[in-house]
């Protein structure tokens, strides 16, 4: 009779134990508290995938690549950066569209190339600053109300005319599957343009396609 | 800012520093769009839907970011909305691929709505929708179509095949955007399916500069429905009649055309995913509890004959302490549905493109319940945004973001 007794108790203590272990597992959300620990700032390569958060869009991994392209592309094409004189060249995002499916500020593509190929033609290639234009005619307005001196560069009749423009566009091509996948092709041209007889000069394509799943919990 | 300064003094001491970057962006953007009268009311509705975004733990953070950013365009401060859709959308158009929050949504302990809220297909598609409202405010409209088309990807998840991609809203968004953009073969395209879906509405004309948007109505309401709350159900959103708009701008009457109703696309969607997983939570949960009468029967039957079973008290606990635990196991599946939802958005969209007469700088609405009764209180002026191309938007709602049926965040 003892030894029942005892026998009892372990197993009431045993589901005790059990309950309050599966209790302490399904406690109510609400009353949880987050106490995940922070993270310190660190710095990401710009040409590997994020690690926080990853998407089907353009990022700067595909920038710094496509651009990185682009940028060899036209220095090893003949006739540009060889050519005596150096041609003038505008790179901005004015003739450059986005017709995709990624929000995405242009500027991130064409700045980065135009500033990529100006270090890296060491003056084989003239980028006129278009896009500053402004900031220009603003000067030399001072310099000719002789509000400032010519500096020493000395002053021209108009600023300088391009040989050749950069245009393009950025296209996507969507998919999405009953089962939660999603992707998305993108493909961006690059063309540069004489700008007196219109003639494609050099064109280039970056494409690359993303595809993804989310979790059930979301489809 | 002195008022901004005095009620940050005032406030609780959890308001975080990045509460305050918000509110100091809701505060600069609403003295500008509210008259004197009504600022100290604006400064408080503001504070109180940052409060809750700051509030908010990853769970619901997007939610409350999603609806103070509506808060914030519908009371006129374009940046701090901007902003909060921006961080919003991060999180909507992020991959969850093996996350511990979804992990742990998806395990029999957790109710579906312990994972992060990144909304049902129609809210995430609201999402992209207003913040392509916003850049086509900045005149941005070729991000502005980006978002469009964005969203639509969003409505591409329908259970029901006829309803995957019918969010004509975006359709006839992009196609503006092309339009505007002078890319009149891509707005063709936009405008042809469209066309599929809204064939009675009439799509813009080439010289059309202006574009009136106007929303009406409340919020469609998402409900639990079923045993212990385990399915979605969606509700239209309660205490509105407005269902068309007028608008008058310099002597010229126009009726937008209905060309979305949200509440109709957010009930279409059909079955959902998770809705396998949490039936067969339910199912486990349904098991468990009959294990659990059945035991306990058992061993209640048993009792009487316990002296004649050898040691048979054990026994009968062992079998009791099984039952128990059946009916713990039972109690502690999760099987309740999420219905957190994006409480201010609207019941319908309405739009209609027009050539802007030179002098226009405001237009007068009006509302109008299903009969065609006029609803004289929801009447309002409303400013025109042209934008340096020289594009018009007009956008308003019919009532405030605060107006909701339930309290703002809940």
């Amino acid at each position: 009779m003892r030894h029942i007794t005892i026998s009892s108790h372990k197993t009431g203590f045993a589901a005790i134990a059990v309950s309050v272990l599966l209790s302490a597992c399904a406690t109510d959300q609400t009353s949880r508290v987050n106490n995940t620990a922070g993270r310190p700032t660190i710095y990401e390569d710009v040409k590997t995938p994020s690690s926080a958060a990853q998407g089907i869009g353009i990022e700067s991994q595909d920038i710094a690549s496509m651009t990185d392209q682009m940028m060899r592309d036209i220095l090893a094409t003949p006739g540009l950066a060889d050519r005596t004189p150096p041609p003038r060249i505008i790179v901005d995002s004015a003739f450059f569209t986005n017709e995709s499916s990624s929000r995405l500020n242009k500027n991130l593509i064409t700045d980065r190339m135009r500033v990529e190929l100006t270090r890296a033609s060491r003056g084989r290639l003239i980028f006129v600053g278009r896009h500053l234009a402004n900031m220009v005619e603003a000067e030399r307005q001072l310099k000719r109300d002789g509000v400032t001196d010519a500096g020493t560069i000395g002053k021209t009749k108009g600023t300088a005319g391009v040989d050749y423009r950069l245009g393009g566009r950025i296209a996507s091509l969507d998919a999405a599957g009953k089962s939660g996948v999603v992707s998305r092709y993108q493909q961006i041209t690059f063309e540069l343009l004489d700008m007196e007889n219109g003639t494609i000069v050099w064109s280039g394509i970056y494409e690359f396609k993303k595809s993804a799943q989310d979790d059930i919990i979301y489809r | 800012m002195t008022l901004f300064t005095a009620r940050r003094k005032a406030s609780s001491n959890n308001t975080s520093a990045a509460c305050g970057r918000f509110i100091c962006l809701f505060v600069v953007g609403a003295a500008a769009a509210f008259a004197q009268p009504n600022y100290a009311q604006t400064v408080d509705v503001l504070e109180q839907a940052m409060r809750k975004v700051t509030q908010a733990d990853a769970r619901g953070k997007v939610m409350h970011q999603l609806q103070a950013a509506t808060v914030a365009l519908d009371f006129g401060n374009r940046p701090a909305a901007t902003a909060l859709f921006d961080e919003a959308l991060a999180s909507i158009s992020a991959v969850y691929a093996q996350t511990t929050q979804a992990a742990r949504a998806r395990s029999l302990w957790y109710n579906e709505g312990s994972k992060d809220f990144k909304g049902e297909p129609y809210e995430r598609v609201m999402a992209h929708y207003y913040r392509g409202l916003v850049d086509m405010m900045s005149g941005d409209y070729e991000n502005a179509r980006a978002s469009f088309k964005s969203g639509l990807m969003q409505d591409a998840f329908a259970e029901e095949e006829q309803h995957r991609a019918d969010f004509a809203l975006m359709l006839y968004l992009e196609g503006w955007c092309s339009l505007r953009l002078g890319a009149p073969a891509l707005a063709k395209e936009a405008f042809d399916e469209f066309s599929k879906l809204r064939p009675n509405v009439p799509i813009p004309a080439a010289d059309h500069d202006t574009l009136i948007l106007v929303e009406t109505g409340k919020a469609p309401r998402k409900l639990q429905d079923g045993v212990g709350g385990n399915k979605l159900v969606y509700r239209q959103g309660k205490r509105f009649s407005e269902r068309a708009v007028g608008v008058e701008m310099l002597g010229i009457s126009m009726k937008p055309f209905l060309i979305e109703s949200i509440f109709w696309q957010a009930s279409t969607r059909g079955g959902r995913a998770i809705d396998g997983i949490i039936d067969g939570k339910l199912q486990l949960k349904s098991n468990a509890e009959a294990l659990s009468t059945m035991v306990a029967d058992v061993a209640n039957n048993l009792q009487p004959y316990a002296p004649l079973i050898n040691r048979g008290g054990g026994a009968l606990a062992g079998v009791a302490a099984v039952a128990g635990l059946a009916a713990l196991i039972s109690s502690n599946i999760g099987t309740r549905a999420d219905s957190r939802y994006w409480n201010n958005l609207p019941d319908a969209v309405h739009a209609v493109t027009i050539t802007r007469p030179p002098s226009a700088t405001d237009a007068r609405l009006s509302f109008f319940d299903e009969t065609a009764r006029p609803l004289p209180a929801l009447d309002r002026n409303v400013s025109l945004i042209v934008d340096a191309a020289g594009g018009g938007l007009l956008w308003s709602r019919s009532r405030r973001a605060t107006d909701i049926d339930v309290k703002l965040g809940e």
